[in-house]
C-alpha cells in the first residue's frame, strides 16, 4: 500500500525552481532514500512533506489524507514525524523528559487535565514515563536517562532525537541527514538501529549524503538533481546509471 | 526531586504564616500599605513570568491589568455587583481579552510580538482615555472605587476599609496565585511551555500545537494580571488610564529579571527585594534614590544573571569549587 504519495510537486522561490514537477511514493514498511547533490531540492522536498513549507503546485498525500496545507503538528499527529538536520533537542531537560514530551500528543493530557491533582492525571503521566522508558531501552539510552540532553556526546544526542520522534509513535519516520557529523562506529550503530526501527513496523524516509549508508539500508532510492527526478529504483542499479554518476561527478571531457 | 518540592512547600507555608502574624506585632498602616502593594505587584510580576517562560515579552501586561481593574471597578460601580463577583469576572474578562490579543499576535515572534503588544497597550490606554467617557471616566479615570465588603446578615459583617483587613485579602490571593502558577509550572503544560522556549520547532514536530500552548500561556498570564488589576483598583481607590500605560510594564519586568525567570518564586523574590529596597531603605537617599535603585538592578543582573533566586545555588557551587581546589593543593603537597 502506498503510505506517502507525492504528486507533481513544484516549489518556486521567486525565480528559482527548487522542486520541479516531482512524483514519487513510499510503500508501507519500506526504507526510501531521497538523495542528490547539494542544492538538488532534497531539503525543500522534505520540508514540504513535513509541513514546514507549502508547495507552489501539486499535492502530497499521507495515508490517503491530503496533507499539503496542514501544519507540522497536524501531520505529526497523523503519523509522519520528522527529525532535524541540525541537532534539535530540549537541551536543558533530562533525556527522559525529552522523550516523555514526545509521547505527549497521545497521552490524552490536555490543559485542564494537566492541572488536576487527580489519580487519572498521575496514571497517564506514569504511563507516558513507562512508554518513554521502553523507547530509551530500545535505543540503548536508559543509562543516560537522568542526564541533561545538552551534555550528551554528539552520537547519543542524535540517537535521542530519533527516540523523541519514535515516542510520538509515527507510522512514517522522516530522517533528515541522521548520520551528519558521526564517526564510522556511530554511523554503523545508527544504521543498524534504523533497520531495527523498520522491523518494528515503521516506514522510513531518509534524506542522506552518505552514499555507502544509503546503498546499505535503503530498499529504493529517488535521486534528485536541479529539482527533478533523475532516477528511481533499488540503490545498486541506480548508482550505476550514467545520469546519476554525471550529476555527482560531472562528465568526462 | 520529591523531597525538594516538599521543602519548597514547607518554606512557602512558613513564610505565609509569618506574614499572617506580622499585624500582631506591628500595625503601622504605612507598613501594611506597602506590603499590600508588594502582594499586588507579586501577582502582576508572576503573571508576566508565565509568558516570559515561552521566551516572549508581553508589553501589554499592565494594560491587561488595567483591563482587569476597569472591568472590576465598572462592575461594582456601574452594574452594582459585589466585589466578590466582580473579581472572578474581571479575571475572566482579562483572560478573554488576552486570548484575543494572543491569537492576533502570537503568529509573530520576538521583536514583532513585542511591537504588537506595545500597540495593544497604547490602544487600551487611548480607548480608556478618549472613548465612552461617561463610562470609563476619561483621562481622570475613576475615583472612589468602593472597598470590598462581606455582609452575611447577623453572622458576619466585614468591611475592608482598613489596611489590616485588606492586607489579609491580598495575602490570601497572592498565596493562591503563587500556588496555582507553581502547579502550572510543574504540570505537563508547564513542561511544554518550557520546551517551546528551548525549541519550538521540535515541539511542533512531535505533534503539539505551539500556537495553542502559547495562547494558553498568554491567557493564564492575562487572568492573573486581571486579578492584580481588580485588587489594585479596590485597594488604591483611584484608577486612571495612565496607571496602566506601556511605561508601567517596566517595573514588573525589572522584578522578574532581578528575581529570576523560569520559576514562580523568582518574581516573588524579585518584587519583594526591589520594593522593600525602594520603600524602606532608599527613601532616605531622596534625590539619589532612583540612581542607587538602577545601580542595584544593574549589579544584580551583572553578577547573578539567573536572578536572586539562583543565589543559594551560586554559593553552593562556589563552596564546592573552593573545596575542590583546596583538595588539589593538599594532594600536591602530599606528593
Amino acid at each position: 500500500m502506498k503510505l506517502l504519495e507525492v504528486n507533481n510537486i513544484t516549489k518556486r522561490f521567486g525565480g528559482i525552481l527548487a522542486v520541479n514537477g516531482l512524483d514519487f511514493h513510499l510503500e508501507e514498511g519500506e526504507i526510501l532514500g531521497l538523495i542528490g547533490p547539494n542544492g538538488a531540492g532534497k531539503t525543500t522536498m522534505f520540508n514540504m512533506i513535513t509541513g514546514a513549507l507549502s508547495p507552489t503546485q501539486g499535492e502530497i498525500r499521507f495515508r490517503g489524507h491530503r496533507i499539503t496545507r496542514l501544519k507540522t503538528n497536524r501531520i505529526a499527529r497523523l503519523g509522519a514525524v520528522r527529525t532535524f538536520q541540525l541537532t534539535n533537542l530540549f537541551s536543558e531537560m533530562t533525556v527522559l523528559e525529552n522523550v516523555i514530551l514526545g509521547t505527549h500528543h497521545k497521552s490524552g493530557i490536555g490543559f485542564w487535565r494537566s492541572l488536576a491533582l487527580t489519580r487519572r492525571t498521575r496514571d497517564r503521566e506514569t504511563r507516558d514515563r513507562e512508554q518513554a522508558g521502553k523507547i530509551l531501552d530500545f535505543m540503548d539510552l536508559s543509562a543516560q536517562s537522568e542526564m541533561l540532553a545538552g551534555n550528551l556526546p554528539h552520537g547519543q544526542q542524535r540517537r535521542l532525537e530519533v527516540s523523541i520522534a519514535l515516542a510520538a509513535d509515527p507510522q512514517l519516520l522522516l530522517l533528515d541527514e541522521p548520520l551528519q557529523g558521526m564517526n564510522q562506529d556511530e554511523v554503523s550503530d545508527m544504521l543498524s538501529r534504523i533497520k531495527k526501527i523498520r522491523s518494528s513496523g515503521k516506514s522510513i524516509l531518509l534524506v542522506e549524503h552518505n552514499m555507502k549508508a544509503v546503498t546499505n539500508i535503503c530498499d529504493r532510492v529517488v535521486v534528485l538533481d536541479f529539482g527533478r527526478k533523475l532516477a528511481e529504483g533499488p540503490p545498486h542499479t541506480v548508482m550505476q546509471a550514467t545520469a546519476v554518476i554525471e550529476a555527482y561527478l560531472g562528465t568526462e571531457e | 526531586m520529591r523531597d525538594k518540592s516538599r521543602v519548597e512547600v514547607i518554606i512557602f507555608a512558613a513564610i505565609v504564616i509569618l506574614l499572617a502574624a506580622i499585624p500582631c506585632v506591628n500595625r503601622d498602616p504605612y507598613l501594611l500599605h506597602i506590603l499590600c502593594l508588594i502582594g499586588i505587584n507579586i501577582i502582576l510580576a508572576a503573571s508576566l513570568n508565565a509568558i516570559l517562560n515561552i521566551g516572549e515579552l508581553n508589553l501589554a501586561q499592565t494594560a491587561l491589568m488595567g483591563v482587569g481593574a476597569y472591568a472590576s471597578t465598572l462592575l461594582v460601580m456601574r452594574v452594582g455587583v459585589s466585589f466578590w463577583v466582580a473579581l472572578p469576572i474581571a479575571c475572566m474578562v482579562t483572560a478573554a481579552v488576552s486570548l484575543l490579543l494572543s491569537i492576533l499576535t502570537l503568529r509573530f515572534r520576538g521583536a514583532y510580538f513585542l511591537l504588537f503588544t506595545f500597540l495593544f497597550a497604547e490602544l487600551v490606554r487611548m480607548l480608556l482615555s478618549n472613548f465612552c467617557i461617561g463610562i470609563f471616566g476619561g483621562i481622570p479615570g475613576l475615583t472612589n472605587v468602593p472597598k470590598p465588603r462581606i455582609d452575611l446578615g447577623g453572622v458576619l459583617q466585614l468591611t475592608f476599609n482598613s489596611k489590616l483587613e485588606f492586607y489579609y485579602l491580598v495575602l490570601v490571593l497572592t498565596a493562591l496565585t503563587v500556588l496555582v502558577l507553581r502547579r502550572i509550572d510543574r504540570s505537563r503544560t508547564g513542561r511544554i511551555l518550557e520546551a517551546i522556549r528551548q525549541s519550538d520547532s521540535l515541539v511542533e514536530s512531535i505533534g503539539i500545537s505551539t500556537l495553542k500552548y502559547k495562547v494558553i500561556g498568554v491567557a493564564v498570564g492575562g487572568a492573573f494580571a486581571g486579578v492584580a488589576g481588580s485588587l489594585y483598583a479596590h485597594f488604591v481607590g483611584i484608577i486612571t488610564p495612565s496607571d496602566f500605560s506601556v511605561h508601567s510594564v517596566l517595573q514588573p519586568v525589572a522584578y522578574v529579571v532581578v528575581g529570576g525567570m523560569g520559576s514562580v518564586f523568582g518574581p516573588v523574590v524579585g518584587t519583594t527585594f526591589l520594593m522593600v529596597l525602594s520603600h524602606f531603605f532608599l527613601r532616605e537617599l531622596g534625590f539619589y534614590e532612583l540612581l542607587v535603585y538602577g545601580i542595584i538592578i544593574v549589579l544584580t543582573i551583572r553578577f547573578m544573571p539567573q536572578g536572586l533566586i539562583s543565589g543559594p545555588r551560586l554559593v553552593a557551587s562556589w563552596i564546592a569549587e573552593r573545596r575542590k581546589s583546596l583538595n588539589v593543593v593538599r594532594n600536591d603537597e602530599a606528593t
